[in-house]
């Protein structure tokens, strides 16, 4: 027997082609069939050298339409990125690496079953239960936050101060001994809000788990995972089944089985008997002479025939409810109404969908293909076949429930014998009360209700017949009599359903024609179970069984088995038979039975033929035959793994746990145990978020879980804390003027503090320079204490803040002249120029409004010099140009522009503290009277000299002056009147901004006093 | 009889296809892939796209294809062609059983009709599906327009398709086998189960469709499936300059470039009811090169230019002036969207 996947051994590496496979599958549906299809390809064209047209060939055989084309298309560029060498359509390529090989199989399987599975467990859980609980705490802590904090901004606090056209943002500042704390309860949670939030976090979570990951990320569990493979395993075969049946193929996958019909074969003669002597009387072609001559000649004296009567055998109309198709009992009755029509019965049968379309069949062939009749509707019908007797074949066409069947109630006259064969065989006493009602409500309307049993067909015989059977009893109907099983005790039936579950297990999922097979194959089941309607007490048995009482088995096609079930049946049965010798057990002697129902040849449809060999070779494997445990490995590796691996592995389990019996030898249950898992593992259902986050996915989804789950948390301690009592401490600031004062304060600092201070350390340096001009020398030593300077030159906005609030008179602009062409007040966009055309008695009154005074020159010359360094400019020896300061260059005035700049604007001519535009821009006043060199000059700093000069001394050059007047060193001079475009001033503090509250009344009253 | 051929696995190449009427056929690699493999796996390949973009040429051409190679025998460089109608049954794709004949032979015709009328096989006649089921030697069977077809048929042809044999249900089983391999028009060889000789290969169906009705789901899954797309600007001009070529010196080559701009920025025009196909721009080019001056029309194409429709709508172009419209459009509601229709 060919084993699949022969070449999968071949060596190499990049298994991608089935990972290709794999997530094709995830996608779309692919079958064995498909699997099969890329093979034959890979093995043909490998030969071939035949590469570059795989791309094209393998999506065209995969696709379905022009999109899935696409996608697959998309799906394999992703798996095979297009190497400069492979052009699709191009001959002669090598193929693509890693093709050669449809299953992967390089990785060893890592063993799941770890003894550490259980640790595991235990930390995932704990992960999941720390994630939750840390989501829950947070969010619930955010909300607290949000709803009790103090800290939430104060928006309602009037401006202390009008300011029309300045936008500032306060901050309250917590002021030591203002601050109180209290015991404040939660707002109430709004109960309709969290209710909602407690059902939709719910929702989710169970959404989560309905995805059926975080069981198995937590647990790793693999029976569960196992169990899910069944279910889908299953899906895709009925899924199969369908497909085959649309395209007419026969429905068994590889059991032959006989079938038979649904009572015993003396029932049947029974039943014909009376079924074919039903007559009618029917006018036949002979004149009747005498009666002719006698009405009608001789009466009427004109010819008209009278026709002689004769009796005619009567057809019976049966009448077949087959709902959607193939229900258990369906197959079983057809078979019945062939084996009348083959005893000379004469039927007419009419299979019906939903009461409504009716379809003739062959009576003799009820199962074979279309009679080639048209379908009828309910009245037609009623005309063909008024009067016949009627056989009525339903599960629970229910007269009383469904409103659809009335025209059917109100066509039943036409047919004035009528009888219906209930097919559900149990006594009246079990049956449900549903089912019940139904036949009572058929009774009323006529229909008399027989269960097809071999008692109920020829008491339903006779009843069409009208005449009682042989014994002059009368055909007994409501209640039937009771019937039981045939012989010994309910504890053989017990036993004999248990022995038929197991048989019915092996196969599995098996047909009802295959349960009925496997009854009468075994004497222990045929003698206690000794028709086929106990069926109905397997299906009742297994339901209850597999823990699913209430459902209906009957209503499947199929009896689907739970592996679990499978798996205990099986088990009982190994440990009771021990004892028997290996040719008596149960089960031996089952498989045996079902290898013998395996057509003996070889199907030849591909697909068919892998589903045949596996049940064969799995039977012969658990058979003991070595060739066959040999070849199950090729099973595990090929297209059909998914089938084959769930139950070569539970297989292993059994025979691993506990039974004496030795099935496989030791080294071919290794051998398997190492293929199952990555077989397990190759097929995966399709999961929330496969689109998505690759190979990441899990995680993801664990967080979102976990939140989920914290979601839920938050709105449970949100309900429970009003309940448990919970108290919230909280701080607050209970003295509201204290804030407002302090707030002032803050305006205050703001207003004068538009002016950014930056503090110069004192320190000793030596003032003047020996290579400049005549009035600096002679090069001296000055201390210097420390102060504050502002960081640029006082801008025009900061000017225009001081009039705005009084502290300076109100400015006016210089009449129009030389050097007041640019004066930068009321100039548009000018704002953040510093302020010219301004006097220095004026720039005192501002520098006094701001807490401060005008710089000395000693003052000034050490900040220049960054702290007093021995060098020419702030930023060292380098002559000035436009890059660090605004002065006169090639390009005309003020580095070309013509005017001031903004300040701040050479960013690279800053002193090494900070200071803006100590060089160029404008010049600056100084508090010094002018004095023609340093002789006399004072080493203290901080004193300005007062020589009686009537100018007054400006330092650092200007957009307008020569550059080289920029020198931290240079001295000019100019009248304090002066009111020119190229002289501005910054100003300076003696000591640090105080900190401690200062009385804003009495600062306001003392730059008010300044001149 | 013909030797059943030792054949491992056919291909097509892409190089040198002929298609109708010995045009050559440009086919994209993926469809020659596509091919192949339903050469190499015996599956049906079902085209489908657009009308007008050379499904149906596409039998033709891999005919042609196949056909290189001497062994396969005579005649087959032409595909056997089914066209089936709304009323066609799976049965009509295979053969033909007169049975009004045999009646009339059997009560009108004498003694030597009641003879004839005796052996069913002298009333069958094999449809092309059927011979092409039966051949020794590899053929390209086309079955157009599947989705025309009642929805059956598809499914009831699975069998046919997977198996390729079918079964004659006139000729009795049974009845005494005719001794020598089933040929193609010796209705003595026919038998109940019609299979083609053992070894020989199945031929290459193709099924072409247009994408108007989805198709039951077995069939699509046995089918080798690919949807040819309309040909890019390339191609069309390869096509185009073939079928012009043989006009006789050949257009030039501006003529082919300015052809196709005009034919694609037509088809770009949104809401056409029926966008021309590549047959409708063969037949008006040939149009142009036959009734106009070739300076002129050169001229006027330049009014239809994708530099002409800029950043507008292809549609406000003066369509009404290019010469020769009606080869592209046929619709009247199309012409009236183009404004091509006289007050």
């Amino acid at each position: 027997m060919e084993v699949p996947l022969q070449q999968s051994s071949s060596g190499g590496k990049a298994p991608t082609l089935a990972a290709f496979l794999d997530e094709v599958g995830h996608h779309f549906q692919l079958g064995v069939r498909e699997r099969l299809a890329v093979e034959t390809l890979l093995r043909e064209w490998q030969a071939d050298q035949r590469g570059g047209e795989l791309r094209g060939a393998i999506v065209s055989l995969l696709a379905q339409d022009h999109k899935s084309w696409q996608e697959i298309a998309n799906l394999w560029d992703l798996h095979f990125p297009i190497d400069s060498d492979t052009q699709s359509g191009e001959e002669g390529d090598a193929p693509p690496r890693g093709l050669l090989r449809l299953s992967q199989r390089t990785e060893r399987a890592k063993p799941s079953r770890s003894p550490r599975t259980h640790v595991r467990r235990a930390v995932a859980l704990g992960l999941v239960g720390g994630l939750i609980f840390v989501y829950g705490a947070g969010l619930r802590i955010w909300w607290l936050e949000r709803n009790l904090s103090p800290e939430s901004p104060i928006v309602s606090i009037p401006r202390p101060l009008p300011l029309p056209d300045l936008v500032a943002s306060y901050r309250p500042v917590p002021i030591e001994g203002a601050v109180s704390t209290e015991i404040l309860e939660p707002p109430p949670p709004s109960p309709g809000m969290l209710a909602l939030l407690a059902v939709a976090s719910t929702f989710l979570l169970a959404l989560g788990i309905h995805l059926h990951r975080l069981p198995a990320i937590v647990g790793g569990s693999r029976q569960q995972a196992l169990e899910h493979r069944r279910k889908e395993g299953h899906a895709k075969r009925v899924d199969w089944e369908e497909r085959r049946r649309d395209a007419g193929l026969p429905l068994e996958i590889s059991y032959r089985v006989d079938r038979f019909p649904a009572v015993s074969k003396k029932a049947i003669l029974d039943s014909a008997q009376p079924l074919g002597r039903i007559f009618r009387e029917e006018r036949s072609d002979d004149l009747d002479v005498d009666r002719t001559l006698d009405r009608t000649v001789r009466r009427a004296g004109m010819f008209s025939p009278v026709l002689l009567s004769r009796q005619l055998r009567e057809e019976v109309l049966v009448l077949i409810d087959r709902e959607e198709g193939d229900y258990p009992w369906l197959g079983p009755f057809r078979r019945l109404v062939a084996a009348w029509a083959a005893l000379g019965v004469t039927l007419r049968v009419y299979e019906m969908e939903g009461g409504y379309s009716f379809e003739e069949v062959d009576p003799r062939n009820p199962e074979g293909e279309d009679f080639g009749s048209d379908l009828l509707t309910l009245d037609p019908l009623t005309r063909r076949t008024r009067g016949l007797p009627l056989i009525f074949f339903s599960r629970h066409l229910d007269p009383v429930a469904r409103k659809k069947a009335s025209p059917w109630l109100q066509a039943l006259p036409n047919w004035p014998r009528r009888a219906w064969l209930d097919p559900d065989p149990l006594p009246w006493k079990e049956l449900r009360p549903a089912h019940r009602a139904v036949i009572e409500g058929w009774e009323r309307e006529g229909l008399r209700r027989f269960p097809l049993t071999g008692d109920g067909i020829v008491r339903l015989a006779w009843y069409l017949a009208g005449r009682p059977p042989g014994r002059a009893t009368e055909v007994s109907l409501l209640p039937l009599a009771e019937e039981r099983p045939a012989a010994g005790s309910g504890n053989s039936t017990e036993e004999a359903l248990r022995l038929w579950g197991l048989a019915a297990a092996l196969v599995p999922d098996p047909t009802w024609d295959q349960l009925e097979a496997i009854r009468r194959h075994f004497p222990e089941i045929r003698e206690t179970l000794s028709e086929n309607r106990y069926v109905q007490r397997l299906l009742q048995w297994m339901a209850r069984e597999m823990g699913a009482p209430r459902r209906d088995l009957s209503q499947d096609r199929r009896l689907e088995i739970s592996r679990e079930v499978e798996d205990t049946l099986i088990r009982e049965q190994r440990a009771l038979d021990e004892a028997l010798p290996w040719e008596e057990r149960f089960e031996t002697r089952a498989r045996r039975l079902l290898l013998q129902q395996l057509a003996p040849t070889r199907p030849e449809d591909r697909l068919d033929a892998g589903w045949w060999e596996f049940k064969q070779t799995m039977h012969l494997a658990v058979l003991r035959d070595e060739a066959a445990q040999r070849r199950l490995k090729g099973y595990l590796q090929g297209p059909w793994a998914p089938e084959a691996a769930p139950k070569v592995l539970a297989e292993l389990d059994r025979q691993e746990g506990g039974s004496t019996t030795e099935v496989w030898p030791q080294e071919i249950r290794e051998e398997l145990r190492a293929e199952v898992d990555p077989a397990l593992a190759r097929q995966r259902p399709l999961r929330f978020g496969d689109f998505r986050w690759g190979r990441f996915r899990d995680y993801v989804f664990l967080l979102t879980a976990s939140a989920m789950g914290g979601v839920f948390l938050f709105g449970l301690t949100g309900l429970l804390s009003p309940i448990l009592g919970a108290h919230y401490s909280v701080t607050r600031n209970t003295s509201v003027e204290q804030t407002l004062w302090r707030l002032e304060e803050e305006e205050r600092q703001f207003l004068k503090g538009g002016i950014e201070w930056i503090t110069i350390d004192g320190g000793e340096f030596q003032m003047g320079s020996e290579t400049g001009g005549r009035d600096e020398v002679p090069v001296h030593s000055v201390t210097v204490p420390t102060f504050l300077l502002s960081r640029t030159e006082v801008t025009v906005a900061q000017y225009k803040l001081c009039q705005a609030k009084n502290g300076c008179e109100e400015y006016e602009k210089p009449p129009l002249g030389f050097l007041t062409k640019e004066c930068n007040w009321d100039q548009e966009g000018r704002e953040d120029h510093p302020m010219n055309c301004i006097s220095w008695s004026k720039a005192r009154t501002f520098a006094a409004w701001a807490g401060g005074r005008l710089p000395t020159e000693a003052e000034w010359e050490f900040a220049a010099r960054s702290r007093g360094k021995p060098r020419e400019y702030p930023w060292g020896d380098e002559p000035a140009d436009c890059d660090r300061a605004v002065i006169p260059s090639t390009e005309g005035a003020g580095c070309g522009e013509g005017h001031t700049l903004p300040v701040c604007s050479r960013s690279r001519g800053n002193s090494e503290q900070g200071l803006c535009d100590m060089a160029g821009n404008v010049w600056e006043w100084v508090e010094d009277d002018w004095q023609g060199n340093y002789e006399g000059a004072p080493a203290d700093g901080s004193v300005p000299r007062h020589s009686g000069h009537p100018s007054r001394v400006i330092r650092g050059g200007s957009w307008w002056y020569y550059p080289r007047s920029a020198r931290a060193a240079f001295r000019y001079r100019r009248s304090p009147s002066s009111r020119s475009d190229d002289l501005g001033f910054r100003v300076a503090r003696s000591k640090p901004l105080a900190l401690d509250p200062l009385d804003p009344r009495q600062e306001e009253g003392s730059s008010e006093e300044a001149p | 009889m013909p030797q059943p051929l030792e054949l491992k696995s056919r291909r097509l190449s892409a190089e040198g296809l002929t298609g109708w009427e010995g045009k050559p056929y440009f086919a994209h690699p993926d469809l020659i892939a596509a091919a192949n493999a339903a050469l190499t796996l015996e599956m049906p390949l079902l085209l489908t796209g657009e009308a007008g973009c050379g499904k149906t040429d596409f039998a033709f051409a891999a005919a042609s294809g196949l056909a290189g190679d001497d062994r396969h025998g005579p005649a087959t460089g032409t595909p056997l062609q089914c066209y089936v109608r709304s009323d066609s049954r799976a049965r009509d794709l295979l053969y033909h059983y007169d049975a009004l004949r045999r009646f009339g032979d059997a009560h009108f015709g004498g003694e030597e009709g009641s003879s004839r009328a005796g052996e069913p096989r002298n009333y069958l006649h094999l449809e092309d599906l059927g011979k092409a089921l039966v051949f020794p030697y590899l053929r390209v069977v086309l079955i157009d327009e599947v989705d025309k077809a009642p929805r059956d048929l598809p499914n009831d042809l699975l069998r046919e398709l997977d198996q390729g044999s079918f079964e004659i249900r006139e000729i009795p089983v049974g009845t005494a086998e005719p001794p020598r391999e089933v040929e193609v028009g010796k209705p003595e060889t026919y038998r109940h189960t019609m299979a083609r000789p053992e070894g020989a290969p199945k031929p290459l169906m193709i099924l072409t469709s247009n994408v108007e009705r989805q198709l039951p789901n077995p069939f699509l899954r046995r089918c080798i499936f690919f949807h040819i797309t309309f040909p890019g600007t390339d191609s069309l001009r390869k096509i185009l300059a073939s079928h012009l070529a043989e006009l006789g010196e050949g257009p030039g080559e501006l003529f082919l470039d300015r052809a196709v701009e005009v034919f694609e920025v037509l088809r770009a025009v949104p809401s056409l009811a029926k966008k021309p196909a590549t047959s409708e721009l063969i037949c008006w080019a040939k149009a142009l090169d036959a009734l106009y001056h070739a300076e002129g029309v050169l001229s006027r194409l330049e009014l239809f230019t994708r530099k002409q429709v800029g950043s507008g709508s292809s549609m406000n172009l003066p369509w009404k002036r290019l010469p020769a419209l009606g080869c592209l459009i046929k619709l009247r509601e199309d012409l009236h969207r183009l404004g091509a229709v006289g007050a």
